[in-house]
């Protein structure tokens, strides 16, 4: 019980700090990872609820599940830079074919690793919950995807409201 | 005495189908009336020519097998007849058929070429679902922005802080207030007006 309060506490303290830093001016937290981050910490909160999870489960499931997504950050960002680099030799068409092959295969190369990223998570999260957990898994990813989604069109609908109202005062 | 009157009783007088009274009214008229004198004249004239007509020799056989032919000719005409009407109809009601037929065929044919309801997609992967919705966000600061404070505001939600913490980030941004209705507004105002009260 202790330990599953020292989480929440910890989640907390992790939350508030993002929302510091992202309302800070020139964070240099990118959009994209605050936004990422964010939806991490939303979706350990949600899982926990809807699998059901013990103290026992939480202490072992999210400081590896925070791992690996912190690798996949790392690792998506490796895959912008490259993606960058590779965007500009096309552009300025001087790069040689030797140069681009290298990129795309880095490129190719660090796609396979996230998903063996998501593979570890995976056979993780296969030995350490129950049956009725591991099809409640299924279900919860499959509804959180579409979760996202439906937030997203919450947003666009705050801002579609916003610049009808704005239009209309104009 | 109306002439037209005259002229007709003219032509009954010369049937001998007029009476006497009318006789006398039609000889005073026609003492006075040079114009329908010279109508009675000519269809005097006409009326000699027409029995000056020879009446056509028909022997009295013709007369005898008449309505045996008359018959005979109606009952071969009649069938005839009866053939077209239904012809008619029975195109009349094949038109219907068709015209059915050709509602139903449309029908059908809209209703299965019309696009099925595309199968859900289930996608099981964060990463996948996190890249499907960055990818449709696109290049919009202002979007990110505010999906990133209703995910905060989800995030508190869960958390289980209290209300007034709750969509805090949300409630600061002026997009959120701008976005919100006359009635909403409305609304708002009378709750927090009904909360100063109490």
């Amino acid at each position: 019980m202790i330990g599953k309060k020292v989480f929440v506490f910890a989640l907390c303290f992790v939350f508030m700090s993002v929302v510091l830093l992202a309302t800070l001016p020139g964070s240099e937290l990118q959009d994209r990872e605050r936004i990422r981050e964010n939806i991490h910490t939303l979706r350990l909160l949600r899982m926990t609820q809807a699998l059901d999870l013990t103290e026992e489960q939480t202490t072992k499931i999210f400081p590896v599940m925070n791992r690996i997504e912190k690798e996949k950050i790392g690792i998506q960002w490796q895959i912008g830079l490259k993606m960058a680099e590779l965007k500009s030799m096309l552009r300025e068409k001087t790069a040689k074919e030797e140069e681009i092959l290298s990129i795309v295969g880095s490129i190719k190369d660090l796609r396979q690793l996230l998903r063996s990223k998501d593979d570890e998570l995976e056979s993780f999260m296969e030995g350490n919950l129950t049956v009725i957990q591991k099809a409640k898994y299924l279900v919860f990813s499959v509804e959180f995807s579409r979760g996202l989604g439906e937030t997203l069109e919450r947003a666009r609908m705050i801002r579609d409201r916003a610049l009808k109202k704005e239009k209309r005062n104009f | 005495m109306n002439c037209k009157k005259i002229r007709k009783w003219l032509s009954d007088s010369i049937d001998k189908e007029l009476g006497e009274k009318r006789q006398y009214i039609l000889r005073s008229h026609l003492e006075k009336c040079g114009l329908c004198r010279a109508y009675q004249r000519s269809l005097e004239e006409i009326q000699e020519h027409i029995e000056g007509f020879e009446k056509p020799g028909l022997s009295p056989e013709y007369w005898r097998d008449f309505h045996f032919r008359l018959k005979t000719k109606l009952i071969s005409f009649e069938p005839e007849k009866r053939t077209f009407r239904s012809i008619a109809w029975q195109w009349k009601w094949a038109g219907v058929v068709a015209s059915v037929i050709v509602v139903i065929a449309i029908g059908l044919s809209l209703f299965f070429s019309l696009p099925r309801k595309a199968a859900e997609i289930y996608v099981f992967s964060f990463e996948d679902s996190f890249e499907k919705v960055y990818q449709e966000i696109g290049n919009n600061p202002e979007l990110a922005n505010l999906f990133n404070l209703v995910i905060l505001a989800s995030i508190e939600e869960n958390l289980g802080l209290s209300p007034s913490e709750i969509n805090a980030n949300l409630y600061d941004d002026p997009l959120f207030w701008e976005s919100l209705t006359e009635e909403e507004i409305a609304l708002l105002e009378s709750e927090i007006k009904k909360e100063m009260k109490s």
